[in-house]
């Protein structure tokens, strides 16, 4: 009982936990005023020196989205979002073309210091050789490793500079997999975003190396709305890494991202997530929205897309990575470790659509609530009438620390077809003492006790991390609960 | 037990107006309304009058469910809005009793449309138990049912539930009296006869203190008759109640039933509620659980076979509101042809109720490449020191349990019965009476007889 005490003042601190990324980097930037209309649209484009056809494609995305709603349906709640207090576009000043990176401003380079990133080719992390496409605020600062990529044949780069030196390619999938007007945030992308990474790997190439983004939110009253591509030709593999932080500041920010992944026969796609947006202070004031949609087909047979999230960040989450499953043979996988503390939301899933013969989903989600926190998991599996043999399997666990927070879960299965094995499984509870008491009396102390247990919790998914994630993924949980729980 | 009186919603001034009504399909039933309300019970009873015209009016308002609200996103409620009902008028012939008899029960009340016959008090009841009809409680003692009756409208009711509240002309209540420990178990037997009637059944039911009884709600048709029930059931379990009820669906494959039930559980009280649907073109149940107080215990278990282009949504929500308390739910369908099967199964755990064990699971076998099944378990959770769990599996028959049944020489239909009858046998041999568990299984034998149970593989 002691312990449970104990453990219980402990979780206090861990709705107080400090969000250490939480500087801002004091950078000349060409901020367009806030306010949202067609002007404001034909400026980014043609800031971006966008081609004609992608100006149409944002103009016809923004009608759309006029004549949308804000979905209501969310476990969420926030106030309403002013749309015309935003500002759609934030570039740090420095305009001309970057050869290497000793011309990259000092301060920036410094930032991306703070948060670990090893932009510099020499700190790749413990000799893994990543490549880095930062993105701040809304431009793409720098690529990394772009020769060694070019070699094999790979595409990784802005997707601004993909619309000049591959319109065909851009033009081709952009809004293939998330179209313009797939959902009211989708939309609202499609029309404003100012940047993202571009990713084409040829027939038959192994990606020499992983493939990184980090995102940054640095200016005031901006929305960050990127838009990720990935495409996968024949026989392919890409693992792709994304992080995300944000400074913090008293107001809400907005981050409205879209990623589309298109793998095609025999292609793979390792999509690995690590969040950090700010999110709030412990009496929940200000943080990031982060409603994002992402979204993956698995065109070809055999092709594999997997998907793989830790979210700790963010005043709210809302996002749904999805597999589309049209390939036959293909092969689907969610694995999600979502943290919510003090005022923090998250209502986050997956949707697995079967659409192809003898396909395979799996959905590991695991929601850790503290403080206020909220946490949802919302799935949906879909086995459509042609999808013979179909395999689903789903499992989400929550795991309850304190007394003030929530954890939910929706999952909806929609099945037409008799062959189908779908599974779905879910718990919650909290830190059993039993287990407490077990560890506490090998003598470990309780922090290390409850570091433990929630890290087991949550190894099915920190496994499918790659490397250096994984080990980020853990200090950040460790970051989280740091005091947490004695 | 947190009652509070109802009243308020509206006043005798607020009258829909049916003849302007610009919704086609609402305007028929406040016709209804208007042509029949000298004959609804209740009406000089203030209290009474002021909440059948507030549901009257949120009925006018809100119409019937459609596809877009959420909790009727996979049942589409055209095929009832396409057809017209309207309440049949007593014809005072009693059905053929033989006919729906189940061995083994001796208190039956029938109700023929949806109108009581006979006594309301069926001969030979045990003396603790109170019997009546709804219409003349409310005539001579109002003030004996104002704490429970109409209780449930004050939730997020549907269109159909509000009808009912707006439209029911009697209905029958059944006290149990405190300390009565009753075996035997009373039917409520509906009979529809009358092809495009309406049927609005209303029960109540009140347990009172450490009472145990046994209510069977049971739902045949006549004919090959379409009708549409929409029944209305309020429970309240008082400190220590245990009350143990059976819904029993067996209407004819062309016969719409909308059925909702809500449950209010008092201390250490308890509640089994079984479901067996196997009859009915469109099905749908609202069961609502509401544990109020520490201890309550809740079992819901449900069945339900279906084949044809019958559609069954069960829609299921227990709320623990309190600590201590515990739930256990179970749902099992077998889907076959056209079939569709609907399955929602919320819990909510209140902020407060703590030690709270709340279990959920849904299973469904899909016979046949043109069935679906819908399932949408929720855990809606504000409380941390629980245990709650939920679980849903879909799937086909397991080959290899088949191929071990075939090489002891069972050929493949008789084998493939044995496994769908053991399916569905796990929840079956829940049901309590005897009685009534051999009726629920000697239904589902003659449904699971009528499959033609698409031979797919050997």
């Amino acid at each position: 009982m002691n312990e449970q005490i104990h453990a219980d003042k402990e979780l206090a601190s861990l709705a107080q936990r400090e969000y250490k990324e939480g500087f801002v980097t004091d950078i000349d930037a060409d901020t367009l005023p806030p306010g949202l209309d067609e002007d404001v649209i034909r400026t980014i484009s043609r800031k971006k020196e966008e081609p004609e056809f992608l100006l149409e494609w944002r103009l016809d995305a923004y009608r759309r989205w006029l004549d949308m709603e804000e979905p209501g349906w969310p476990h969420l709640h926030y106030p309403k979002i002013d749309f015309q207090q935003i500002s759609y576009f934030s570039a740090p000043k420095q305009k001309k073309l970057l050869d290497s990176l000793d011309e990259v401003d000092p301060k920036l380079l410094e930032t991306y210091e703070k948060l670990g990133i090893p932009l510099d080719e020499q700190k790749a992390l413990a000799g893994v050789k990543v490549a880095v496409d930062a993105v701040f605020d809304s431009v793409s600062v720098v690529t990394t490793f772009k020769e060694t990529l070019a070699e094999a044949g790979v595409i990784f780069c802005p997707l601004s500079e993909a619309v000049k030196e591959h319109p065909d390619l851009v033009q081709k999938y952009l809004g293939s997999v998330v179209p313009a007007g797939d959902n009211y945030y989708a939309a609202l992308n499609s029309a404003v975003f100012s940047e993202g990474s571009f990713v084409y790997v040829p027939k038959g190439v192994r990606c020499p190396m992983e493939l990184s983004t980090y995102f940054r939110i640095n200016a005031m009253n901006t929305g960050q709305f990127e838009r990720t591509l990935i495409v996968a030709d024949e026989d392919s593999y890409v693992s792709y890494l994304e992080g995300c932080t944000a400074p913090m500041r008293d107001e809400n920010q907005l981050h409205a991202a879209v990623v589309e992944l298109v793998a095609m026969k025999g292609a793979e796609i390792k999509y690995s997530t690590v969040q950090n947006w700010y999110p709030g202070d412990e009496e929940g004031k200000g943080g990031i929205y982060n409603f994002v949609t992402k979204r993956g087909i698995c065109k070809g047979g055999g092709s594999k897309i997997s998907w793989t999230q830790v979210e700790t960040g963010s005043a709210i989450t809302w996002k749904y990575p999805s597999v589309v499953l049209e390939g036959d043979n293909s092969i689907g996988e969610f694995y999600s470790v979502a943290l919510t503390g003090n005022y923090q939301q998250a209502d986050t899933g997956t949707k697995m659509v079967h659409i192809g013969k003898n396909a395979t989903s799996t959905i590991i989600s695991k929601g850790i609530s503290a403080g206020h926190g909220q946490n949802s998991y919302r799935g949906l599996v879909k086995v459509l009438k042609g999808a013979d043999n179909a395999r689903n399997y789903s499992q989400c666990d929550s795991l309850l620390m304190g007394d003030k927070c929530g954890a939910h879960t929706f999952p909806y299965m929609e099945v037409k077809n008799p062959s189908a094995v779908v599974e779905h499984e879910a718990t919650t509870s909290k830190i059993s003492e039993d287990q407490l008491f077990y560890c506490r009396q090998r003598g470990l102390s309780e922090e290390d006790a409850v570091s433990m247990i929630v890290n087991g919790f949550c190894k099915e998914v920190f496994k499918e991390l790659p490397m250096e994630f994984a080990v980020e993924a853990q200090k950040l949980l460790g970051i989280s609960l740091e005091g947490a729980v004695g | 037990m947190n009652l509070k009186t109802v009243d308020t919603a509206g006043s005798n001034s607020m009258h829909a107006q049916p003849d302007t009504h610009p919704d086609p399909q609402v305007r028929p039933y406040l016709d209804i309304h208007e042509q029949g309300r000298e004959a609804l019970p209740g009406e000089r009873v203030e209290w009474h009058a002021n909440w059948r015209h507030g549901c009257l009016q949120r009925f006018a308002d809100q119409g019937f469910p459609t596809l877009r609200d959420e909790e009727w996103r996979y049942t589409s409620v055209r095929p009832i809005l396409s057809k017209r009902f309207a309440p049949a008028e007593d014809s005072g012939l009693m059905p053929d009793s033989s006919a729906y008899r189940i061995e083994g029960i001796a208190h039956t009340l029938v109700f023929v449309d949806g109108i009581m016959q006979g006594p309301a008090a069926p001969l030979g009841m045990d003396a603790g138990i109170r019997v009546d009809s709804i219409s003349r409680v409310l005539e001579n003692d109002p003030e004996r049912i104002r704490p429970y009756l109409g209780k449930s409208a004050e939730e997020r009711a549907h269109g159909f539930s509000l009808m009912n509240n707006a439209l029911y002309r009697d209905g029958v209540l059944v006290e149990i009296g405190q300390g009565v420990r009753s075996d035997a178990p009373l039917e409520l037997l509906f009979v529809s006869r009358t092809d495009a009637a309406l049927i609005l059944p209303r029960i109540l039911i009140v347990a009172r203190n450490n009472s145990v009884a046994r209510i069977v709600e049971r739902h045949v048709s006549e004919t090959g008759t379409s009708s549409l029930t929409s029944g209305v059931g309020e429970l309240y379990l008082e400190p220590g109640a245990h009350l143990d009820y059976h819904l029993v669906e067996s209407q004819s494959d062309s016969a719409f039933q909308v059925s909702g039930n809500w449950a209010y559980l008092s201390r250490d009280s308890r509640l089994d509620f079984h479901t067996t649907t196997v009859g009915g073109a469109l099905v749908r149940n609202d069961l609502v659980i509401d544990m109020q107080e520490p201890g309550a215990q809740c079992n819901l278990m449900g069945a339900y076979c279906l084949s044809g282009r019958q559609h069954v949504d069960n829609f299921t929500t227990v709320v623990h509101s309190a600590p201590h308390c515990s739930s256990n739910e179970h749902y099992k369908g077998v889907l076959d042809r056209r079939s569709r099967a609907v399955f929602h199964g919320r819990i909510r755990v209140a902020p407060d109720a703590q030690q709270t064990d709340a279990q959920q699971a849904n299973n469904t076998l899909l016979l046949s490449p043109d069935a679906e099944i819908d399932t949408k378990p929720q855990l809606e959770i504000y409380a941390n020191d629980v245990k709650c769990s939920h679980g849903a599996t879909i799937g086909n028959l397991d080959e290899q349990a088949m191929f071990y049944l075939k090489s002891r020489g069972i050929d493949g239909d008789k084998a493939r019965l044995m496994l769908i009858r053991a399916f569905v046998d796990e929840v079956l041999e829940a049901v309590g009476p005897d009685s009534v568990q051999q009726h629920v299984k000697a239904l589902m034998d003659s449904k699971l007889s009528r499959l033609p149970i698409s031979t797919k593989s050997g």
